[in-house]
């Protein structure tokens, strides 16, 4: 825009100039004229004529040209650069001696200004005459500032040029400048809001955008701390209940072994009912704050999902025969690597497995089924259990939450939190299908290169 | 089952928290074993060098260092006997740790004492060769003692009712732990002469109901386990 206006306006006194000087270049042409004409020349020889006409040319530097009433040309004095005062003393034609030298000077800037020097000629004209019918014709007069209004015009357009350059450099620069530091701090924020909490943003200057990073990084610290120092504590908290709770264990069990009557021996399998629950829930617990400690991309380890499959089966199948709970396995043979840690991959099948037969009724169909599909690796756990309301389906994936015809059955309410926080780490998903007739649970994790070493 | 004799088998604890010390020396000790307490890694390590234990059962969490150290230190003295160390988390890192500072198993904690138990004779017959011939009187499975002349399966002392055929059905694969069987070869080994007017369904009913006398949770089985599609094993 300002580029626009420069432009504009550069016409425009240019404009000016050149009307104002070809003005100048009028009057003198017209003075010129005025000095020639008041000085009439010697009406003797056509030599005396064209002395007169050179001495005038060379007077006014012009070319002075007379003619005839006629219009016929009767005396040319030719450039006035050719001339000097040798061609007045008569020695004739030799307008040719020094005109290559002079044409071959270099034009001195403005040297037409002052009129002095051999200057370029002005392309105006004026014709004046002279009384007596013939008339006097001026051309090729100075100049005058034609020189330097080129010189000006090709110094503006350099000049333009220029600042055009300029002006591009420095907006690159600055706007290199700013948005280096807004890209940095977006990436910052992108990573922290992917679960990166040590993500920082460069602090770059102490300008607008520095400060914003270095707020940014304020908050940043904060959040880290906050969330480091929960994580910590539930950690922690499930890591020192695990010492009382196995002495409580222990001695409950040497308890039972000791009490003679039913009834205190119901009382003690109880109270070792609950310490179970409370076992699985401290575990539990440490599970999803270890999960979420986790850097997202932390996870080093490969697990074969069929050969962990089949393990899990294994483990589970006693627990589903005593249940009354036919349990189907159908594996592929795999390997299907995945890039999670064996004993994750355990813990997603067991959750899904424990949940499967503990809502399957005695004759229902607990089915595991594993295959490799499109890239991917799936697991489906399917039952033919109470199911889950349409309405509780969306909650079920979270913290504590059970379902309400679950509430007769055991159980932390953390299993599929960590179902979900395991998969999604490994970038895979999971979804559920249920009806009054039974629930289907859909892992999906990507497919990894195998473990090389 | 304190009918242990002489050569009672000596175990050392090493167990910082005194209340899990004292349960365990107390649990492991009515099972017949000699038990040794230690509440620190320098102790442990100095009793197992000196005493040389049968087996060492080793806390992962220790005031003067962790459990891993006082594993390979043992390792380093030239210890071979089988050491079960407690860890405190279900994290594979210990796991891997663990077993590679020379641990032979793990177990997390909070852990049952039957549990515990049962690797500990587990890692004992492994490490010793004990009661693995057919013909052995006494048999044992899992935290179970079986004893075959008088007919009786005991745990902790006190003695388990079960029928004929459900004491010749643990008996037999009390005799091959670990090996799996078919329902049919069940059938065969255990029912004998009968066996034509037995199907699959026999066994699973029998199955079903010796484990409810076997089993401390009979509803997660962990003595006799069901291999999916081929049949049943004994837990090692």
């Amino acid at each position: 825009m300002a580029l626009l206006t420069a432009a504009i306006l550069g016409g425009i006194l240019i404009a000016v100039l050149a009307n104002h000087y070809t003005r100048a270049e009028d009057r003198y042409l017209t003075a010129s004229a005025r000095l020639v004409v008041a000085e009439p020349p010697p009406l003797t020889t056509l030599r005396d004529l064209t002395l007169w006409a050179r001495a005038a040319a060379l007077t006014t530097q012009t070319r002075v040209q007379v003619y005839g009433a006629d219009g016929a040309l009767v005396v040319d004095s030719g450039s006035p650069d050719a001339l000097d005062a040798g061609s007045l003393l008569g020695r004739g034609e030799g307008r040719g001696h020094g005109r290559h030298d002079r044409r071959g000077l270099p034009n001195p800037l403005g040297g037409g200004l002052f009129g002095g020097g051999h200057g370029s000629r002005s392309g105006r004209a004026l014709t004046m005459d002279m009384g007596n019918g013939a008339y006097v014709r001026l051309s090729e007069g100075p100049a005058s500032g034609r020189d330097a209004l080129m010189a000006a015009v090709v110094a503006w357009v350099l000049a333009a040029a220029l600042a055009v350059g300029l002006a591009a450099l420095a907006g690159w620069l600055m706007a290199r400048r700013i948005s280096r530091p807004v890209v940095a701090l977006t990436e910052a924020s992108d990573r922290m809001a992917a679960g990166d909490l040590g993500a920082r943003a460069p602090v770059a200057g102490g300008d607008e955008v520095g400060r914003l990073a270095e707020s940014f990084n304020g908050m940043a610290a904060r959040v880290e701390a906050t969330v480091t120092s929960l994580r910590r504590f539930v950690a922690d908290a499930a890591h020192e209940i695990g010492t009382p709770l196995t002495a409580l264990q222990a001695d409950l069990e040497l308890a039972e072994r000791k009490v003679g009557g039913d009834d205190e021996r119901r009382l003690v399998d109880r109270a070792l009912t609950q310490t179970d629950r409370l076992a699985v829930l401290s575990d539990n617990l440490l599970q999803l704050s270890r999960l979420e400690a986790d850097e997202p991309a932390a996870e080093r380890y490969v697990a074969d999902l069929a050969s962990v499959a089949r393990e899990v089966a294994d483990a589970v199948a006693s627990r589903a025969e005593q249940a009354g709970v036919e349990f189907v396995v159908d594996v592929a043979a795999g390997p299907l690597t995945v890039a999670l840690a064996p004993a994750r991959l355990q813990t997603v099948l067991a959750n899904l497995l424990d949940n499967a037969v503990k809502f399957t009724p005695e004759g229902g169909t607990v089915t595991l089924g594993v295959c490799g599909e499109a890239g991917r690796a799936v697991a489906s756990v399917s039952d033919t259990g109470v199911g889950i309301p349409a309405e509780e389906q969306g909650a079920v994936f979270e913290r504590f939450h059970r379902a309400r015809n679950a509430s007769a059955y055991p159980g932390s309410g953390l299993g599929l939190p960590i179902v979900q926080a395991v998969v999604e780490r490994a970038g895979g998903t999971v979804s559920l299908a249920s009806s009054p007739a039974g629930s289907t649970f859909r892992v999906t994790l990507p497919l990894a290169r195998p473990a090389t070493g | 089952m304190p009918t242990m004799t002489d050569r009672a088998q000596t175990i050392l604890v090493v167990e910082d928290d005194p209340a899990v010390g004292e349960a365990l020396v107390e649990g492991i000790g009515t099972e017949g074993y000699r038990v040794h307490w230690e509440t620190t890694g320098e102790g442990g390590v100095a009793f197992a060098r000196d005493r040389s234990p049968h087996l060492v059962v080793l806390d992962v969490r220790l005031p003067d260092g962790n459990g891993f150290d006082v594993c390979r230190r043992m390792r380093q003295l030239g210890l071979r006997q089988p050491i079960l160390m407690l860890t405190v988390q279900s994290d594979q890192l210990d796991k891997v740790l663990g077993l590679e500072m020379g641990a032979d198993d793990y177990l997390t904690k909070p852990y049952h004492l039957r549990e515990l138990i049962a690797r500990i004779r587990s890692l004992l017959r492994r490490a010793y060769g004990e009661f693995s011939s057919t013909e052995a009187d006494i048999l044992y499975a899992g935290d179970l003692t079986i004893d075959r002349t008088r007919a009786t399966v005991t745990r902790g002392g006190k003695s388990l009712n079960l029928t004929p055929t459900e004491f010749r059905l643990l008996v037999f694969l009390a005799q091959h732990p670990g090996q799996v069987f078919s329902r049919g070869q069940l059938i065969e080994n255990v029912w004998g002469s009968d066996a034509d007017f037995y199907d699959d369904k026999t066994v699973s009913v029998h199955v079903r109901r010796l484990r409810e006398k076997v089993e401390h949770d009979p509803s997660d089985p962990a003595v006799i386990l069901t291999v999916p599609g081929l049949g049943y094993r004994l837990a090692t």
